[in-house]
């Protein structure tokens, strides 16, 4: 059934670019408000399918790829109709909705049924571990996308600045904004190695590399803030920032078998 | 006077300053890049090396100064200095951590009673006694077992999560199928007494009905022998996928120092604690099934680093709080001005 509802999200969300794109050519602005509340509509759909799945498992449905993807997918979409909200993003629909598409391109032929879950995931610790890191995931690939844009346009048209200004500070607003998820998600993943092991702390690879994603976003934060760094040097930082995410994301589970090893 | 004296000295300037904290943060995520690619007996050799130490006292000594000339300097930014306090909390309960800190495993069978256990440094006394009163096992099944089915001629290729008592009809063919039994141990007795021989899934079956407009059969189904299962009608071929999942895994076990008793169940996520000591559900052994192995862990510096990191997680959301507060009052829109 969830299985299902899935299929009709990324049948709105496949709709919803293809009104966004139309939109692109005709300039017709109701027809972006129409494509926005398709993506919105879609957005919903897919929360609803997160819950019933979360129902039907009666369990947190965050516990294997699929379950992860379908998730990123969810926190991606989240951030933007938050920053769309916060800050008129507007611009940043159409990448949004193709990077959606993508990744539940990659989900629908994956292994979808719902398995039980090991006795060491069995903890209330973790919906807010797992949710709060993709939020803070969610923003941070969307802050990638604008650093890459920003670094796109500086080669090409450097004369711009007002765009390259805007996407600088979008760039820094959304790493802001991850930042605290990214916080909560470490600190809580710790706290629950505590319960389940008895050591907050032990530096496996999985650990580490969540740290250096840490560390990175606080570089980022500090070089911005005290050094003025709102440059291309901050881009590629963002970029950087986000190749260790991806790593720690995906990377590590090639190096290492675990609980993290979304299989 | 003493302060202005702090702010002038060059030396406290210099460890306090933005520069060093910068250079600090690139060693230690370099550091800590190696020692996720080492192989794992060789971490400690970093993790827990005088210098890697070193670094974070240095690491620390920064924090500190810094925090105290934001303190005295920028009170106004009080939630950022939280934020920079709370990690030199988390960094001294780790430092509790590391040196007052105990940690090993206890392992016994049922019946056994334990007064010390094992660590790093060799075997550790406990001032109570703890008994294993009894292990126990758990396995989901069969819940999340998958039948695989093939038509040969319709070609019709379908997977099922079955659960026993419901019928499945398989669509585009004529057949309906229903798991009648599953037995986590197969074995058969004499005179074909079909009985389960353990609680655990050392040869896990499920018995099967089978009906179509030609006839009715029971076939069984054997998860680690998919070719023995085959029945009457050729037509139809099933294939039980029955990897077991362990549910859960507990330990009931009796504290007693003299004075007190105590009977305790231990679960994986669910740790006990008893003088000081807290005990966790970490090993058992598919093919001993009365043992299994705790971890026992004496830790004062837990809670420290904890209160830091509520201190972290409050001043972090604080700081952006206030920064969007602040974006807000001075513009309609925080991002274009």
């Amino acid at each position: 059934m969830q299985v299902k509802l899935l299929e009709i999200t990324f049948g709105i969300y496949l709709f919803s670019l293809l009104i966004f794109r139309a939109q692109a050519f005709t300039k017709n602005r109701s027809l972006f408000k129409a494509a926005s509340i398709i993506l919105k509509s879609g957005f919903i759909l897919h929360t609803l399918m997160i819950s019933l799945r979360w129902y039907e498992a009666k369990r947190p449905p965050f516990a294997n790829m699929f379950e992860a993807l379908v998730l990123f997918a969810w926190s991606i979409i989240l951030v933007y109709i938050i920053f769309d909200f916060l800050y008129n993003a507007k611009f940043l629909a159409i990448p949004v909705n193709i990077l959606i598409l993508v990744i539940m391109f990659f989900v629908l032929p994956l292994e979808s049924t719902i398995k039980p879950l090991m006795p060491a995931l069995q903890s209330r610790w973790i919906s807010i571990h797992v949710v709060t890191y993709f939020i803070g995931y969610g923003a941070l690939s969307i802050a990638f996308f604008t650093s890459l844009v920003y670094l796109l346009l500086l080669k090409k048209n450097p004369a711009d600045s007002s765009s390259l200004l805007y996407l600088d500070r979008l760039s820094y607003q959304l790493i802001f904004f991850g930042f605290p998820f990214l916080t909560v998600g470490m600190t809580t993943g710790s706290t629950w190695a505590n319960v389940a092991w008895g050591n907050y702390w032990s530096w496996d690879p999985k650990e580490t590399c969540s740290l250096i994603t840490w560390l990175v976003y606080v570089l980022y934060l500090h070089l911005r803030v005290l050094r003025g760094w709102k440059d291309k040097r901050a881009a590629y930082l963002s970029v950087i920032g986000f190749l260790t995410t991806l790593f720690t994301f995906v990377g590590v589970n090639f190096i290492l078998p675990g609980l993290h090893s979304y299989s | 006077m003493y302060l202005v004296k702090l702010k002038e000295n060059k030396i406290w300037k210099f460890i306090g300053s933005i520069r060093v904290a910068l250079v600090l943060f690139l060693v230690i995520i370099l550091v800590s890049f190696i020692g996720a690619l080492v192989p794992e007996e060789f971490q400690a050799n970093i993790y827990y090396s005088w210098w890697f130490f070193l670094l974070l006292i240095l690491f620390a000594l920064n924090l500190f100064i810094c925090s105290l000339q934001r303190l005295f300097f920028l009170p106004k930014k009080w939630s950022s200095t939280i934020t920079h306090l709370s990690v030199l909390v988390i960094l001294l309960g780790s430092m509790i951590s590391f040196f007052f800190g105990q940690r090993g495993t206890i392992e016994f069978v049922e019946g056994q009673t334990q007064d010390s256990f094992i660590s790093k440094a060799g075997l550790k006394p406990l001032n109570f006694k703890v008994l294993l009163e009894d292990f126990n096992l758990e396995w989901y099944a069969p819940d999340n077992f998958k039948v695989r089915v093939y038509v040969k001629d319709k070609g019709v290729k379908r997977s099922y999560q079955a659960i026993p008592g419901k019928e499945y009809k398989i669509k585009g063919t004529d057949y309906v199928f229903c798991v009648l039994r599953y037995l986590p141990d197969f074995k058969m007795e004499e005179e074909r007494k079909i009985i389960s021989n353990s609680k655990q899934p050392n040869n896990p079956a499920i018995l099967i009905n089978i009906k179509s407009p030609s006839g009715k059969e029971e076939r069984w189904l054997f998860a680690k022998h998919p070719m023995v299962s085959r029945g009457a009608d050729e037509n139809i071929k099933f294939i039980f996928d029955g990897e077991p999942v362990i549910k859960e895994f507990r330990s009931t076990v009796r504290f007693s120092d003299g004075e007190k008793q105590e009977l305790k169940t231990i679960k994986v996520n669910s740790p006990v604690r008893f003088k000081g000591y807290t005990f966790y559900q970490t090993g058992f052994d598919a093919e001993r099934l009365n043992w299994t192995a705790l971890e026992v862990v004496r830790d004062p510096g837990v809670g420290v680093v904890f209160v830091g990191f509520i201190l972290l997680n409050a001043g972090i959301i604080l700081v952006y709080l206030q920064k969007v507060k602040r974006n807000r009052e001075k513009t309609q829109v925080g991002l274009c001005r």
